[in-house]
């Protein structure tokens, strides 16, 4: 039975712990204590913990040309390959650091299957003293996910932001305005293009089937906002590939998965293990977490469907399967 | 800067809300209760002057779904079985914890459009800047969470 007010009563039942307040206190009157040098130590720690996320999600900026763009995205001219491991911090707490191999950069097979997709928009919009131009971006039309390139930009200066050694971008709490691409991860800064007056930034986002535009917004802490909304082409369709029950679609650059196939087993947690395999014989390990191996740019999960991108370009034409924690899909190339 | 004493009363108006939001996100407990501590503790730092209680309740349910969606992408998180928190929570009436499971079972953006309309009571147009989302598409997850969830609910009834 469907009962509004029985919304409002199921979540009312949920409460945080009530130890809740007196940890509070107690980490900000342990915080008091802090050596200076100790906060510096515990902030290098959480850079290098949140940069082994990144991989290669921050090469993906504006270059000279498509081709440029795609190679600094999709080969190791700019994050080579390491090996992942574990360290322990002197709380004991477990700090995974993956490790990704990478794959050469084929200009042939990025000409053929991605570079039709990147699209050169500079739309732009201005709000108060801001203007926001979408520089470009790179929309996989099979995953319905993509990279967005923008800037942000004040004569008078943007400030008010902070970003981690691997180019994760974040704006203080105390800043004054905001900016970020609806239904997106996390932000990157190109630092070589930005100055004091502007600051460059991408953002992978997903869409869901209907939408065909991405949004990126500005706002301040009054609630007031401006957005900009860029008009997405798929560029004359993209190459794909997917099992004969549409569990799994791939595309060059990405993979969707509807873990509802799968019942309730990713329920609480995801696949752990992601291969693709080739009809040649040899394979493409997504991501395997058990050996700390993430050969992927961003993984997003909304609802019932995962989104992976990955790191190199897939010759989908040359896909045999899909292989999910040990469950084989196989695949087919779809003309559509 | 808030005083120790300020900062106990919002917090404890707010912490339930902070820590629904959160699970909302997560649909884990354990999560959902670091999420809380975060922001609490970036409410007791913020230096910035909040002009009024609503004010102060927009920041921290943006820093709230900041936090949540931030750590809903790490790459190893593990979470606990929605079923064993379900079973340690009192719910007054055996329906309401029908519609818990089903709320839990909804995609993470028709619910949290739910909660912030119908708990939260914030219009559509509020749920929009707050999710920093156009306010048709609010009243589209609004509508489909709800006819969602109605469908939920029939498929558990049925199966009683």
């Amino acid at each position: 039975m469907f009962d509004e007010k029985l919304i409002r009563e199921a979540y009312m039942a949920l409460h945080a712990s009530e130890d809740t307040l007196s940890e509070v206190l107690k980490v900000r009157n342990q915080r008091k204590h802090f050596h200076p040098y100790r906060v510096v130590l515990i902030a290098a720690v959480i850079a290098l913990a949140l940069g082994v996320t990144a991989v290669a999600q921050s090469a993906f900026m504006k270059k000279e040309n498509p081709e440029d763009m795609l190679n600094a995205a999709y080969s190791e001219t700019e994050t080579p390959a390491r090996q992942g491991w574990v360290e322990y911090d002197q709380n004991g707490q477990m700090i995974v650091y993956p490790g990704w191999d990478r794959a050469a950069f084929d200009p042939a097979l990025a000409e053929k299957y991605v570079t039709p997709h990147i699209g050169a928009c500079g739309e732009s919009i201005s709000w108060q003293d801001y203007t926001i131009t979408a520089e470009g971006y790179l929309f996989d039309s099979v995953t319905r996910s993509g990279i967005i390139y923008y800037s942000v930009e004040n004569l008078n200066g943007v400030g008010g932001y902070y970003f981690q050694e691997n180019g994760e971008f974040s704006w203080a709490e105390e800043s004054e305005i905001a900016c970020g691409v609806v239904e997106a991860g996390r932000q990157y800064i190109d630092g070589e293009r930005s100055t004091a007056s502007a600051v460059y930034l991408s953002a992978f986002f997903v869409l869901t089937e209907e939408e065909d535009q991405a949004e990126i917004t500005l706002w301040d802490e009054k609630k007031q906002q401006g957005s900009l909304i860029v008009e997405l082409f798929d560029g004359g369709g993209m190459a794909w590939a997917a099992d004969s029950g549409g569990t799994v679609t791939v595309s060059p650059i990405g993979l969707k998965i509807d873990l509802d196939y799968f019942g309730d087993k990713y329920i609480a947690n995801a696949p752990q293990q992601l291969t693709l395999h080739y009809l040649d014989g040899s394979s493409y390990t997504v991501y395997d977490e058990d050996a700390l191996l993430y050969n992927r740019m961003y993984a997003l999960q909304s609802g019932s469907t995962l989104t992976v991108s990955f790191d190199r370009i897939v010759d989908v034409d040359g896909l045999s399967t899909v292989e999910i924690d040990g469950m084989v899909f196989g695949l087919t190339l779809k003309t559509d | 800067m808030l005083t120790e004493e300020q900062f106990c009363a919002l917090a404890k108006k707010h912490m339930d809300m902070i820590f629904r939001i959160a699970f909302n996100y997560l649909k884990d407990r354990n999560e959902a209760d670091d999420i809380t501590q975060n922001v609490l503790l970036k409410l007791l730092d913020a230096k910035k002057e909040f002009e009024s209680d609503e004010h102060i309740k927009y920041w921290l349910i943006r820093v709230t779904i900041n936090e949540s969606k931030k750590a809903l992408r790490s790459p190893w998180r593990k979470t606990e079985p929605i079923e064993d928190y379900a079973s340690t929570i009192t719910f007054s009436a055996p329906e309401q914890g029908e519609v818990f499971a089903a709320l839990m079972e909804l995609p993470e953006k028709y619910r949290t459009a739910l909660y912030l309309y119908y708990v939260e009571e914030y219009s559509s147009s509020e749920i929009a800047r707050i999710l920093k989302m156009p306010q048709s598409t609010v009243l589209s997850h609004l509508s489909r969470g709800r006819e969602l969830l109605k469908r939920k609910l029939k498929e558990a009834e049925a199966n009683v």
